[in-house]
Parts: C-alpha cells; structure tokens; sequence
C-alpha cells in the first residue's frame, strides 16, 4: 500500500473515532440534551430507578354519570368505562399549575412509549373544574399534550363530576387540594388498582403491563 | 511523524467542531428574553423549553415553565400535599434553616436546610436537580435542558424576583382604592361606599390591638402578626367622559400609590381602568360592572363574571341546543344603541352561529327615543311568530304593559336578569310572562335569602341593608377575600403573590355574593361562569322556577 492511501485511511480513521468519542460524551446522559460542564452529571441523572409512588387495589361502583367530551359529545362515565378495553383514569383540571402537566405528560409518555403488541387502552382525564373546563378548554389541553384518539377528556356538571370524584375516593374539596391518583382496570374485573403519588413512564407502562397479563 | 500526523489529525474534527463546545456571545440575553423562559417557556432562540422530571417524562413549553409552580411571584404555591417552595431573590441568596421549631412554615417553604445559592450552584440546581447542599431534588422538579447563556440569564433573571416590591404599602399603613365614576346613582353609590367604609373602620379597630400583640407575640407566632397594617381607602371619583379617566386615575396614583384596587361602580365599559391596572400592575379586585373585558391573557383585574357578554353567550347556547326541536330560529333582539344592550345584542349575534334559514333582527333604539304601543304593535306584526330578545332595562320593559289585553302574536319572549334590576313579577306584565323566559347569571331567587345569610347578617349588623341587594353583597364578598387574603400574605407585599393567593382564596370563602358559585384558579379571572334560564310559573305566574340547569357556554 502506497504512502498517500495510507495516509488518507489515517485521516479517515482519526476523523471517525474523535467524532465518535466527541459525540458520544453528550448522547451518554440519560435526559438527552443536558448540556452542562459537569461530564459526570448523568450519573446521577441514570439512578432513578425509586419508586416514588404506592399501590393497592380497591373497589369502586362506577357511576352512571352523563358527561361531556372534549368534543362536546354526551358520554356516559359506565359505558366508556365498560367499553372492554383496558383503562387507565386520572383527574385533571386545566390551569393546574404543577400536578395535572406531570399527570398528562406522563400520559403522553405512555402512549409513545406503549408496545405495538400488547392490548391497547382507554385513557381517560376527567376534569375537576367543570366549570371552567368546557369541552372547548379540554380539547386545547388535549391538544397540548398530544393525545392521542384513545385519550378521553370529560367534563360535566359540578354535582357529577365531585359524585365521581367521591365514587373514586378522590374528593378532596377545593381543587387545589387535590393530589395525584391514577387508576387502573382491567375489563371485566370489579377492582381497580389505585396509584398514589407520581410515576415514571416506565413504572407506569410496567403497571400496565402487568395488569394485562394478570 | 506519523505519530505527529496522529496528534494533528485527532485534533482536527475538535477544531471544526469547536464552536460547539465554546459558545461564541454573539447576542446578549435580555432580562425580557429571560422573564419569558421563566413564565412562558419559550427560549430566546424562540424554541421551546425542554425539561425532564419524574426521571423520563419529558415536558416542554409551558407544561414546564417555572412560572407554573413558582408562580408569577416566585412565592411558590402547594397544591395537594405538594410544596413548591418560594425562589425570589430572598429566598435564594440566603441560607434556609428551616428546622423543627418552623415547621408550620414547611407548608410555604418547603422544609429542610441548606445553604445560600450562588449564581453557579442555582445553573446546576436547575439544569442537574442537585441542590447547594450536595443533595438531589425530588423527581417532581425537572431538570431542564439549557445552554449556559441560558442559563445565566434564568438565573439573573431569578435574583430580580423580588418578594416584596409593591407600592403602597409602608410599615405601619397599606393603602387601598375604589373607583366610582361621577354619572353613578348617588344612592347606589352610598350604598357601595358605605360597605366599603364601614369595613375598612371595622378592620382598623380590631388591628389596634393586634399591633401591640405583634410587639409582644410570641416567638412561634410573631409571622401571623407580620401582614398587619391600618387599611387606608382612597375613592377615586372619576368624571367627565371615559376617554378622560385613564389620565385621571394617573393623576390620583402618582399623588398615592396604592397597592391595590376594591370593588368600584362605574356604568359603561370598565375599559379604561382595566387598561390602567394592567399597564401600572394594579390588582383589581371585583369592579361592579356588567361590561368587563374579556380576555384571555390579561392578568391583574378579576371580576365577578362576563357580565352581559355571558348573558349573551348562554342564551346563544340555549337556542342552539333548541336547534333538534325547531327548523329555523327567528330571533328580533331589541336594545337602546348604547350600552349594556348594545354589547349584549353584538355578542349574542356573534356566539348564535346562524344557519341557513334562520333570521336575526336586530331592532335598535336611539337612547332618547319613546317606546310607545306603536312602536311594539309595529315590530311585533313585521316579525310574526318571533322570539324577542329584549336587552331592555326596568323603564323600558315596563312600556311592554302597553299590550297588556291583546292576544300577540309572540312567539317567546327572552328578558335580561341583569338589566332587570327591580322585582320582575312587578316589571313583566301579566300577559308577556306566559311566554317569557329569563337569563339569570345569579342564584335563584328562591335560593338567595340562605345565600345571603352571613352577609346579610353583617350588613344588618352595621345598619347597612338596603335596597341594593346585590351591590352590597358584592362589595362584602371582596372586602371578605381581601381580607383573608392579606392575612397570608405575611410580610410579602408582592401584588402578584397577591393575586396568585386570590386565586387560590376563592372557594374557601363561606359567601358568594349573589352567585351559586364563585371559583377561580391560576390564571383564572372570572368567578362565576354561568346562568339559568327561569319561567314565571304558578297560578298567578308569580314563582321563577329554572327551565335549564345551571348552563355554562
């Protein structure tokens, strides 16, 4: 092999693994696009693997509320509920400050994230604000969030919607009060498991998993 | 040499890609640029704020703006058992030594220790979640992704927040204003001062002693005392034309500042003083007015509801959710060219979304013209078989009596709740109310006595109670939510923690004025949301009952 052939294999070569080593000191931080001085700061971002949140199973009597959807559509809570798919609720209200953004967001992260080939579910937000959360206001939160058309948003008169709220044990008084809740359920079973506190994507995609597999 | 080839070439795609790593200052971040990452979420760049919590749940834009937990205010908030803690400037900059003995601050401040942020250590707080003890945050605290400019300029930004820096508000007095314009009913007026007045001299009293336990309290209750000032009312009489009082409400804040604005009563759009509050950051608390302004985004005025513009949107809602029992809607709206009507009648075309065979009259009156029999027989027999809509005030609804034996040929009649300010057993005459409906943004009159027992008890109390049942209610509902409201505010004279704890306030007060229900939240400026339809019945048709539910559109 001649001295220039050589030559241009080195450059290629030393191009190829600088680039490499360049680009791979930032696509190692677990939260992508952390661009910070400190190298050694996805360390400490990887160990999340707590778990922060509780879980136990409980019985709830579905309501047979008449709701609204984000389309402006009547719905009835029992029949979307009962429809034989999966379901997994939360409540929401769209000016929460802090805990319905993480709630939906992580919504949105489970719906990206779901696997092709498992059962698909039911997402469903119900808002805790009727009065402020038209089905309009709802669709625009939807929007925000991504949703995707197996995610259901719900609104209705007060009386109904705090009735279900109490039916969930999720009733706290003034909307401010209220605290993270998600809940699980499978068709054709008469509990539902009740998470308390927030999760991750991941824990919540392994909850639902392991719900469907059950 | 090749050795010396390898260095050079190993060093040569760092070189090309250099600008990456040192980030050349080409532009400087603007305070403004940096107030918007922090309440809206939009980088300088004009990308979206990006920022990971609960360890993988990414979020961007204002689903993670800092504004939204830390509030306008950077005073925080908690929201369920959660606390996010206060970040201005105060906070910060100093060590936290929250131990035990303070944990009934642990609601506001988040508990725990650690020492005072420098500029360096708050960049990593933000972008890494450790914070300048060493220790990580809890997962609900993102991690955002920011350049160091960024960075830098979030954090300058952050050491601006001020906990307190309202005027207005000195050591010893915490001055207040109302509006009332000079074209107001004097009896109207005197009934709104009068509550007002006798409150502030009320709360006056009782704080006379509360400063001299402040000196003296004790030490784990000596935070309760630290909001405590004499109330000072200034009432700014605005005359003349409107398009004059915005130069007037200057005149009178530049000679006294005050920190915030109560109640009120002006007629006509409240426009002026709204634009006045918002540009000066004046919170507004619950003017009298059926015409506020309706926006989306502003922030300092809150009002009671959307006045006749809601009016207009129900009734809309209303006749189109008619719409499966009728063919074609045929609507004449009569209202007097100015005013309240006139908004009304402008909004209720705006919101019926007309279809194809439908009609809408709109039969306007010039503000001193006569309503007479004639002026009724002739529209009523150009528009058979016609809902009316009448956006007409007491006087001009009375000339209705007019037709009072004949048999017409109405179809139904709509009547404002709000322009009706008299019995309207007594105003609608005997024929019309068969056919005639009422869009009422308040609490049934059934209802309204249990409603207003507490405040009523207070007016009769103070040998207040009048005839102006709803102005009063309304001027105590806001002296009521101010002061709880100040009660929390500590020492943090901030007019928006003052308005963020508004926010918050509204559903723990026992009254609400003469509405069902007056709500609000973050961002929120509109308490009460939505009316009934009622119908006289009975056998003297003298009972208002509900047709609807409660309808909000």
């Amino acid at each position: 092999m001649n001295y220039q052939t050589q030559l241009i294999r080195y450059v290629v070569l030393a191009t190829v693994i600088t680039s490499f080593s360049h680009f791979g000191i930032n696509n190692s931080f677990a939260a992508e696009k952390v661009r910070t001085a400190d190298l050694h700061a996805h360390h400490q971002v990887k160990n999340k693997s707590r778990q922060n949140y509780t879980s136990s199973v409980r019985f709830y009597s579905i309501l047979d509320e008449e709701l609204l959807d984000s389309h402006g559509v009547k719905r009835s809570l029992k029949k979307v509920i009962e429809s034989g798919k999966p379901v997994l609720l939360n409540f929401i209200f769209t000016t929460c400050p802090s805990l319905c953004p993480i709630l939906s967001a992580t919504f949105s992260q489970f719906q990206k994230k779901i696997k092709d080939d498992v059962t698909q579910p039911l997402l469903i937000s119900i808002s805790i604000d009727p009065e402020h959360d038209t089905p309009e206001k709802l669709a625009a939160y939807a929007k925000k969030f991504k949703a995707k058309d197996n995610w259901i948003f719900l609104t209705g008169n007060v009386d109904a919607i705090t009735a279900i709220e109490k039916s969930f044990d999720a009733y706290r008084g003034e909307k401010m009060n209220h605290v993270p809740l998600t809940f699980l359920h499978k068709p054709g079973q008469v509990d539902w498991v009740r998470i308390e506190g927030f999760t991750s994507a991941k824990d919540l995609l392994a909850e639902y998993y392991q719900l469907v597999s059950e | 040499m090749f050795v010396v080839l390898l260095v050079i070439l190993t060093g040569f795609p760092l070189l090309v890609t250099g600008t990456e790593i040192v980030q050349p200052e080409n532009s400087e971040i603007t305070l403004k640029q940096a107030e918007r990452i922090y309440r809206d979420g939009v980088l300088p760049s004009g990308k979206v704020l990006t920022a990971v919590a609960e360890a993988d749940i990414e979020l961007t834009g204002l689903q993670v703006a800092c504004a939204n937990c830390h509030r306008r205010s950077g005073l925080g908030t908690n929201e369920g058992n959660l606390v996010m803690p206060p970040i201005t400037r105060e906070f910060l900059f100093q060590a936290k030594k929250l131990g035990r003995e303070h944990r009934f601050l642990y609601k506001t401040e988040g508990s725990g220790t650690r020492p005072a942020y420098t500029m360096e250590s708050l960049k990593k707080v933000i972008r890494e979640g450790i914070d300048s003890s060493g220790r990580e945050l809890g997962r609900l605290m993102p991690r955002y992704n920011l350049t160091d400019q960024e960075s830098d300029a979030l954090v300058a930004y952050l050491s601006t927040l001020e906990s307190s820096s309202s005027p207005g508000v000195t050591e010893e007095e915490i001055h207040f204003a109302t509006i009332v314009s000079d074209q107001v009913d004097q009896s109207e007026k005197k009934a709104v001062l009068d509550v007002i007045e006798s409150y502030f001299k009320k709360k006056n009293a009782g704080t006379r002693l509360e400063t001299r336990r402040a000196e003296n309290a004790p030490w784990h209750r000596d935070w309760k005392y630290e909001s405590y000032r004499k109330w000072k009312l200034h009432v700014w009489t605005l005359t003349g034309s409107s398009d004059t009082w915005e130069a007037q409400l200057n005149k009178y804040y530049s000679k006294q500042p005050v920190f915030a604005m109560l109640s009120g009563l002006a007629y006509g759009s409240w426009q002026p003083i709204h634009d006045f509050c918002e540009q000066n950051h004046v919170p507004c608390l619950f003017p009298n007015t059926d015409l506020p302004i309706l926006s989306e985004s502003d922030y300092y005025t809150f009002y009671f509801s959307k006045g006749m513009f809601l009016e207009a949107e129900v009734l809309a809602k209303y006749l189109r959710d008619e719409r499966t029992k009728v063919s074609r809607l045929k609507i004449v709206q009569v209202y007097r060219a100015e005013g309240k009507g006139k908004a009304a009648a402008q909004q209720f075309r705006k919101k019926l979304k007309l279809q194809i065979n439908d009609t809408l009259f709109d039969q306007s009156i010039k503000i001193d013209e006569a309503i007479d029999k004639q002026f009724w027989e002739k529209l009523i027999g150009e528009h058979r078989q016609s809902i009316f809509v009448l956006w007409l005030n007491n006087q001009d609804l009375k000339t209705l009596k007019e037709l009072a034996n004949e048999k017409q040929d109405i179809n139904r009649v709509f009547i404002s709740g709000t322009l009706i300010t008299d019995d309207l057993v007594d105003i609608v005459p005997d024929s019309i109310r068969n056919i005639a409906e009422v869009i009422y943004p308040f609490e049934q009159p059934d209802k309204l006595p249990m409603l207003l027992y507490r405040s009523n008890a207070w007016l009769k109390a103070q040998n207040l109670a009048g005839k102006y049942q709803k102005l009063q209610a309304n001027t105590f509902y806001v002296l009521r939510a101010v002061g709880r409201t100040i009660m929390h505010l500590r020492d943090k004279f901030s007019r928006e923690y003052f308005i963020e704890l508004v926010e918050h306030i509204s559903e723990k007060l026992l009254v609400s004025s003469v509405y069902p229900r007056l709500t609000l939240g973050p961002g929120q400026r509109y308490a009460s949301k939505g009316a009934y339809i009622l119908r006289f019945s009975g056998e003297k048709k003298k009972q208002l009952v509900p047709v609807s539910s409660w309808i909000i559109p």
